[in-house]
């Protein structure tokens, strides 16, 4: 046998040994944290929802259902709600997961109430989510979504954002990783992301509490901490920053940020679903602003704009605040309850 | 492009294909050169101008070197050379730091002054291949190497893809023969770098990236953490700072090696050498060999007494402290490590002077000097001075401990983490001790392909989710 061939067959006992061996793996459970955790959980319960909550970390901790189902059900309209914010849900994931929801078909779903974040740079990172989400349809999904959001911007941008798209689904073929998701899944991101009552929805006091019996609480807490300590700069610099900022001239909305919105609409329109816009407050740091220039140029009919320090001074009261991202129990109870009279003509109880 | 990610293996695929495809050394180098400059500009285009300026300048100051005789003008090129590559080192890693420190020395005494500041990102790999450059001019100042004409060989010399951005720092005497003659796939011991590879992909994506996030959340809130917590935490970074930069320089010689060039061992184990002396001839033995050649021998005098010695040592430490990065929290660190090499001198010299005093234990001696390492790493860890003096106060029992439990890996698993790391890092160093690396490598061919491609999805599946960059890549 020459030396050809020899490397052929050497090549050959590899990738025999190579599947042999990962088909063997593929026993570990994977995990279902993260995107993954909620929603199993809203696949599972389908039509249970009339309402869902759609957003980041802000929209997760900040607005309860529980309490907004129980204000809609003192107005005579008795309906579920689910928090479906998922910690750094960056504009493309938005997009990515709004699509997924609408695809159950719910029977029962009416309004699905979102709070973009910025839709560029990709957001997700090497997480734990970001390699459970890339299957090979979702992979060539998102890879065209990027490809079609992001016209006109830098070339190497779009390069670099689509091979990450590309990594992380050779992360998944390769099932890196699967040993860690296992550990995940036992360490409970399923029960944290899902809250106490399993309507997706966790004040970080109740995170801290659950996530400091696995020695995971630590960055929460300093985020606190380190909020408390910035408190007189907080006040005195940061805040009146951003009511600078927001006085200021919207900037101009950019291609693909039309382009994003439409895209989110039309998903909506197709499955009947109504769409509202929210922005939560982004508290002493200045948000994306392409909202508020959508809503002038008359893309987006339907936006709750609560990113205003002089409209709604106690969102961004101290003592309603986790840290500068986040509401403590206390602020997520007025911004839901706010959410809850603003929104009630939009929530229509299934028959 | 981080080494334990998909896109680089793939990067590396198509350079290695193509590299052994084509005909002739001359090509290869050109590709390699062009691969290199890719793979750097991947992080960022533009610094990709500082590693030409530094090629640039090295090859006239080496032609020059090699067209004059005049001790005076040959200085003057020498000079030429190290300002010109300390002054790149120094505006993109140092400037903020002095300009700062100066700044607070004059609130101090009572002067406030604005300052200015140039906010640099600091380049990826910066003082490794400033080393690189440096080595060569002065070897070549001091008529150990002959310069090179070829300024295709300087440029993959300080640009060669596998060690750029971390290392191991490579001497020109060493690499550009090298470069010179032919490499031929015949001679490339291709089991042995393959297993070099995944020994230091496993060290990183493995046991270095599990123990990230464990470090992170301990050195995030010290405080809030029991004292076991802090002394765990401690030992889990003194395992992640060695398996990131053991694994990384593993994987650069296993990739060089693919590629037909060998590169210099990094690492020996460190952390069994039981005392600060021999630790630094096992830990980034390139750094450290540099450090000595470049820096502390020369400034030894003929018939210096002990304490000169020791002020030699005391400022080649602290040296390399700030070579680490430019906060007093390095510096601290390194001058800790030179006190130690001083006291260990010290007490050698008394034991000696004292022979009934034997040696330590070794287990003993092993044992003190890992707790010491762990209670002085931590100056490296810690984001800034406060937090490094809570951390110690915390260790040394100095001050009341928070009540968080640090529990990596969840539950009773995260009791194990630390103790199943170690056992495996143990498990990497007995099998190099004995030989069962040598023996892997000798098996017949379909049995070693076969293991191999059962390993692969082994480390895949136990890698840790998140992709961590490489620590040393900040220095």
């Amino acid at each position: 046998m020459n030396r050809f061939w020899l490397g052929a067959v050497h090549c050959l006992w590899f990738v025999i040994a190579w599947l042999g061996v990962h088909a063997l793996i593929e026993i570990v459970p994977e995990s279902t944290a993260h995107v993954g955790a909620k929603f199993e959980y809203l696949e599972k319960h389908k039509n249970d929802f009339e309402v869902i909550f759609l957003g980041s970390s802000r929209v997760f901790r900040g607005v309860d259902p529980a309490l907004f189902d129980l204000r809609m059900a003192e107005t005579g309209k008795p309906i579920s709600s689910f928090n479906m914010g998922i910690p750094q849900m960056g504009g493309m994931e938005t997009l990515h997961v709004l699509r997924r929801i609408l695809g159950l078909e719910s029977g029962r779903l009416r309004l699905v109430v979102v709070d973009p974040e910025y839709v560029f740079p990709y957001r997700w990172g090497s997480t734990l989510r970001d390699t459970s989400v890339h299957t090979l349809d979702n992979t060539l999904e998102l890879i065209s979504m990027q490809i079609a959001l992001s016209k006109g911007m830098k070339f190497t941008d779009r390069l670099t954002s689509t091979f990450r798209h590309v990594n992380a689904y050779l992360d998944n073929v390769t099932q890196r990783g699967r040993i860690s998701q296992a550990i995940k899944v036992a360490k409970n991101s399923y029960v944290e992301l899902l809250g106490p009552a399993s309507n997706g929805f966790a004040t970080i006091e109740w995170s801290v509490k659950l996530l400091s019996r696995y020695g995971d609480a630590g960055n929460l807490v300093k985020r606190q901490r380190k909020f408390r300590l910035q408190h007189r700069f907080i006040e005195n610099i940061a805040l009146p920053r951003v009511l600078m900022v927001s006085k200021q001239p919207l900037p101009p909305l950019m291609p693909h940020e039309k382009r994003y919105l439409k895209e989110l609409m039309e998903a909506a329109r197709k499955s009947g679903v109504q769409l509202v816009f929210v922005k939560l407050p982004r508290a002493y740091q200045a948000g994306p602003r392409f909202l508020e220039a959508a809503q002038l140029e008359e893309l987006v009919p339907n936006l709750f704009n609560y990113d205003d320090p002089e409209r709604f001074p106690e969102f961004f009261a101290f003592e309603n605040r986790w840290d500068r991202s986040h509401f403590n129990a206390a602020g997520a109870r007025l911004m839901t309850l706010q959410l809850a009279t603003d929104l009630a003509p939009y929530v229509r109880p299934a028959p | 492009m981080i080494f334990t990610e998909h896109r680089f293996l793939f990067f590396f695929l198509v350079v290695f294909l193509i590299h052994w495809a084509l005909p002739g050394q001359r090509t290869r180098k050109l590709w390699l050169l062009g691969a290199s400059y890719a793979f750097y500009a991947s992080w960022d285009f533009r610094f990709l101008s500082l590693i030409l300026t530094s090629t640039i300048v090295d090859y006239l100051v080496g032609i020059g070197l090699a067209r004059t005789q005049l001790p005076g003008r040959r200085k003057i090129l020498l000079l030429v050379s190290i300002f010109v590559n300390l002054s790149i080192l120094g505006v993109f890693k140092y400037f903020d730091f002095f300009v700062e420190s100066a700044s607070e020395l004059l609130k101090f005494m009572g002067l406030t002054t604005e300052v200015p500041r140039l906010n640099l990102i600091l380049p990826v790999g910066l003082s490794f291949y400033t080393f690189q450059t440096l080595s060569y001019s002065i070897d070549v100042y001091r008529r150990k190497l002959k310069p090179t004409y070829n300024f295709i060989d300087l440029s993959l010399f300080v640009a060669f893809f596998p060690q750029l951005v971390a290392g191991p720092i490579v001497r020109a005497i060493h690499f550009l023969p090298q470069l010179r003659s032919a490499r031929r796939w015949t001679r490339v011991d291709v089991r042995a770098c393959l297993v070099i590879f995944m020994v230091g992909f496993v060290q990183k994506a493995v046991l270095a990236d599990h123990a990230a996030p464990i470090v992170d959340a301990y050195f995030a809130a010290p405080d809030s953490y029991s004292m076991v917590s802090g002394w765990v935490a401690n030992f889990m970074f003194l395992l992640q700072v060695y398996c990131d930069f053991a694994g990384y320089s593993n994987m650069a010689i296993g990739a060089a090696g693919l590629l037909g060039y060998q590169l210099p061992v990094n690492f020996l184990f460190p952390y069994l050498a039981g005392n600060p002396a021999s630790a630094w001839q096992r830990w980034h033995i390139s750094l450290s060999s540099w450090i000595s050649d470049y820096v502390y021998k020369p400034l030894r005098r003929p018939g210096q007494s002990r304490m000169a010695n020791y002020r030699n040592l005391m400022l080649t430490f602290t040296l390399f402290g700030l070579w680490h990065g430019a906060s007093f929290n390095f510096i601290l660190w390194g001058a800790t490590w030179g006190l130690a090499t001083v006291g260990y001198m010290q007490w050698s010299r008394f034991r000696r002077l004292h022979t009934h005093w034997g040696p330590l234990p070794s287990w003993l001696a092993v044992t003190l000097f890992m707790a010491w390492i762990a209670l002085s790493i931590t100056f490296f860890r810690a984001p800034d001075f406060g937090t490094a003096w809570t951390v110690i106060k915390t260790l040394l029992f100095l001050t009341p401990a928070g009540d968080l439990p640090l529990e990596g890996f969840g539950g009773l698993l995260g009791v194990g983490g630390l103790s199943l790391s170690l056992l495996l890092l143990f498990l990497i160093h007995a099998a190099n001790q004995r030989g069962i690396f040598r023996w892997w490598v000798r098996v017949p061919s379909q049995v070693f392909a076969a293991g191999y491609g059962a390993a692969v999805p082994m480390v895949f599946a136990c890698t840790a989710i998140n992709v961590e960059p490489f620590i040393y890549f900040q220095f």
